[in-house]
């Protein structure tokens, strides 16, 4: 299965044969790494990344139906999957920010140039840091990355440069 | 925008994170790794307050309903009740 692309196991998974666990646990051992790192760095938190990736592989397993073979690579469907399911989680819990345990555990490990970061990029919407972390980390295309967080080219476009204005105020605050 | 996101330092995930995916898929029972505790609390917190409001309330009347008959009895006695009748 080591050598099976990424497309393959899907089928594999949609046709719901015996290899269908197998092929189910070979997607997840090749990329629960890559997206946790994508999960964390609009959630910003490491047990709520795991939750996001669990949740996201589950819908998967659950409903493999979903994707489809023409329209997209795996990957990108999966990211764009992983994104939304992130943002939502942001979008929940910001009326009632409960997770003050998990913020408070992580400010007093980190010091200097790591926790002025972290503080930067928190004080911005979950949305404007999925734009910021696409276009600018993972250096996607401007219209890829619309369609992954499910937005027209402008409305990205706004979110970029609010998200950058923003964290460029909040990191020099967090540097003063 | 670039090196922000480079300099990140991300926590390593749990060990068995892949294998709780999988098993999670076979067994649908999810486990999840967000501490709960303050949500939880909070919704028990709200539930007991309520419930001890309802619980107030109709051990008050029962005490309400007790010294009317109370009343009544002594009234009785009296033969105020028969009077007014």
């Amino acid at each position: 299965m080591q050598n099976t692309s990424d497309e393959e196991l899907m089928e594999m998974l949609k046709a719901g044969n015996k290899a269908r666990g197998e092929a189910f646990a070979t997607l997840v051992r090749r990329h629960t790494r890559y997206f946790y790192n994508v999960a964390y760095r609009i959630v910003l938190e490491k047990e709520t990344s795991e939750d996001i990736v669990q949740k996201a592989f589950l819908k998967i397993w659950e409903k493999p139906d979903l994707w489809s073979g023409d329209k997209a690579k795996f990957k990108t469907w999966f990211y764009r999957i992983v994104c939304n399911l992130a943002i939502d989680d942001r979008r929940r819990l910001r009326p009632v920010e409960l997770d003050f345990d998990v913020v408070d555990e992580r400010e007093e490990k980190d010091s200097g140039e790591q926790k002025e970061l972290y503080t930067a990029l928190k004080s911005i919407p979950a949305r404007q840091r999925a734009a910021i972390m696409l276009v600018y980390f993972e250096e996607k295309k401007q219209i890829d990355a619309a369609k992954i967080l499910g937005v027209g080219v402008k409305a990205l476009e706004s979110l970029l440069s609010r998200g950058k204005k923003q964290l460029q105020q909040s990191l020099k605050q967090a540097m003063k | 925008m670039t090196d922000i996101y480079q300099k990140l330092a991300i926590p390593e995930p749990s060990a068995d994170l892949e294998n709780r995916i999988i098993s999670a898929a076979h067994t649908k029972i999810v486990t999840e790794g967000k501490y709960n505790f303050p949500r939880l609390a909070m919704v028990a917190a709200c539930i007991m307050i309520t419930l001890s409001v309802i619980k107030t309330d109709d051990s008050q009347l029962v005490t309400k309903k007790n010294m009317l008959a109370d009343i009544n009895f002594f009234s009785d006695q009296y033969g105020f009740t028969g009077d007014i009748s």
